[in-house]
């Protein structure tokens, strides 16, 4: 009963103060609409310059070829220069050296932006796809020139590689990172809220009255956490949705979506209430939480797939909860993974939620410094 | 015997050899001992660092005492912390409330920490008519001048009709009028529980206080009534003591 009274009044507070009811319930909108519109395609629009050394028809087809990408700007030049590189007017060169009349040294070279990796990541298979299309061409017209035989593509090409991806859905570019921010919107305004709850009531005085009360350090614990909690999952539903309206996220399981969104509120909340327990000032808690929120963000694979990252640095990201909770939500989204799928991360989720609620009240001090 | 049952009667605050070290060396509180009556004002007077607050954090069970024992009625702080916190009242030095709840949800707040037999809501009622609040019981405790917050702090502290009530330099910073309210207040609660407050103010202290102790730097220099430590400094008012144990 106690506990609910102190949830009570806490969300009073929190709702009588609607500067920060707009803060709270705008920055998912906001942020998401922001990460949204970043990230919201596969680049487009990549200028690259390209250079015929030897001008003829094989390299007018890799030309044509190349033209077919819409994704790619081809500005012809008549040597490499490497300052348009530099100064960021191109993200790369294609250098083409096919001569008709010597196709032993054909070759196709490119010359990448490192800043942006855009020729290399996003350009090559392209560019392989018409260097592919031009060779199938060459061997198709060598056949006929010295053998008079005439071949079809499949014969030139037998072997065909496909790619697709291991999901029912029809994933889009926003999609890797919309199911991440579902759970990094969540860290980002419910720690924050959480970390200066404590702390603010000590700076009022209030924290030390309360204590001179009955009510214990659970008490008053479960009670603000109950009352953050609610608040955290109106954030959750906001962030969700935002991302849902904006940009049609993929969503898998909506139950196993909701439950881990859940358990990041209920992590998150703990995570708050422990640096509140542990800090002596607003300043403090704010800057502990925002130092938390960045390592979350940094480790939670947003950035770097875990297999990029250093193999101590992936031992350690294997101890941060929010790890887990954006590998759920990723694989919940866009692979419709199931319950057995995620069930260890949830019980990971659980098990840091626990441990975070247990320590926020071991730490939580009676006495201000 | 009977002497020894007939002093546990009439004293509700039993302090033995009170000491607060801070930071392994900083010693706030130095061996003291005292004893309150109930139903009486007692006082705790001392320049800035004394250590009257510290005391009193330590009798509210704030602070753990470094060593010795308090007794409130007949429970030993030491084991008994959540009993006591059932029988004290605190009113801090600054007045502690949430701004954004209005007077009867500070109220409220605090109270519900207790166990209450009778009508919460009529008790509410009756304690911010006491403190001349009622009438102001929806706004929020933000838009309060500082001797009605004062007030209302008070109010927090006495709803659970509590038998000591501790004030932290309670009139620190208001205006005479506000002061006398105050006192007035305090008078009136002497009646049922006992006071214990810390003050700077030495008219206040002579005013209020039926026994007082006097410290510096940790220690008691004088204690007794107000009239019993005039006669001690052979002094015309708390002042001219003050003044004299300054130096």
């Amino acid at each position: 009963m106690k506990v609910l009274t102190i949830a009570y009044f806490e969300i009073k507070k929190l709702f009588r103060d609607w500067r920060l009811i707009v803060i709270i319930a705008s920055q998912p909108i906001v942020i998401a609409a922001l990460v949204g519109l970043i990230s919201y395609q596969s680049p487009t629009d990549i200028n690259v310059g390209f250079i015929d050394y030897t001008p003829g028809h094989y390299s007018k087809m890799f030309q044509e070829e190349l033209s077919k990408q819409k994704d790619l700007n081809l500005i012809t030049y008549s040597d490499v220069d490497e300052t348009l590189i530099k100064e960021g007017r191109l993200r790369g060169f294609i250098e083409v050296n096919i001569d008709d009349q010597d196709l032993s040294n054909a070759s196709v070279n490119i010359l990448n932006d490192p800043s942006g990796r855009y020729v290399a990541f996003i350009a090559q298979p392209e560019i392989t796809r018409a260097v592919e299309e031009v060779s199938k061409n060459i061997a198709a017209d060598n056949l006929i020139a010295t053998a008079g035989i005439r071949v079809s593509d499949a014969e030139l090409n037998p072997v065909k590689v496909n790619v697709s991806d291991a999901t029912p859905f029809e994933l889009k570019f926003f999609d890797y990172y919309g199911s991440a921010m579902m759970v990094l919107l969540i860290i980002l305004v419910v720690v924050n809220l959480s970390a200066i709850s404590i702390t603010n009531e000590r700076i009022q005085g209030t924290f030390e009255r309360l204590f001179v009360t009955p009510y214990t350090k659970s008490t008053i614990i479960f009670g603000k956490a109950l009352a953050l909690f609610l608040i955290g999952v109106i954030v959750a539903f906001i962030a969700n949705l935002s991302l849902y309206l904006m940009f049609h996220v993929a969503f898998g399981n909506v139950w196993l979506i909701a439950l881990i969104d859940t358990l990041v509120v209920a992590t998150s909340v703990t995570l708050g209430l422990m640096v509140s327990s542990l800090t002596y000032t607003v300043v403090e808690s704010v800057q502990l939480a925002m130092y938390l929120f960045f390592v979350s963000v940094l480790t939670t694979g947003v950035f770097a797939p875990l297999e990029s990252t250093q193999k101590t640095m992936q031992l350690i990201i294997k101890f941060v909860p929010f790890y887990y909770a954006v590998d759920a939500s990723r694989r919940i989204n866009m692979l419709d993974a199931g319950w057995s799928q995620v069930s260890a991360n949830v019980y990971i989720l659980i098990g840091s939620f626990l441990t975070f609620l247990v320590l926020s009240i071991v730490f939580l001090r009676r006495e201000a410094k | 015997m009977k002497e020894n049952t007939e002093h546990i009667e009439k004293s509700i605050i039993e302090v033995n050899n009170l000491t607060k070290v801070f930071d392994g060396n900083k010693i706030a509180v130095n061996s003291i001992s005292f004893t309150v009556k109930k139903n009486s004002v007692f006082g705790l007077l001392g320049p800035n660092g004394s250590g009257k607050t510290t005391t009193l954090r330590m009798l509210t069970t704030i602070l753990h005492p470094t060593s010795g024992e308090i007794k409130i009625g007949a429970l030993a702080q030491g084991d008994a912390k959540q009993k006591i916190r059932n029988e004290i009242g605190y009113v801090p030095q600054q007045n502690a409330l949430y701004s954004s709840l209005t007077l009867w949800e500070n109220v409220e707040l605090f109270f519900a920490a207790y166990t209450y037999d009778g009508d919460r809501k009529a008790r509410i009622e009756q304690v911010l008519k006491r403190v001349d609040l009622l009438g102001e019981k929806d706004t929020l405790a933000g838009n309060l001048s500082g001797g009605m917050a004062k007030r209302l702090s008070v109010a927090c502290a006495i709803a659970h009709k509590p038998k000591i009530i501790f004030c932290d330099e309670v009139t620190m910073g208001l205006d005479p009028n506000s002061r006398y309210a105050i006192w007035d207040l305090i008078r009136e609660l002497k009646k049922t529980s006992t006071v214990v407050l810390t003050t700077h103010y030495m008219d206040e202290a002579q005013k209020l206080c039926d026994e007082l102790i006097i410290l510096r730097e940790g220690a008691i220099i004088a204690t007794g009534s107000p009239n019993s430590i005039l006669k001690q400094f052979k002094a015309t008012n708390l002042d001219e003591v003050f003044e004299e144990i300054s130096r």
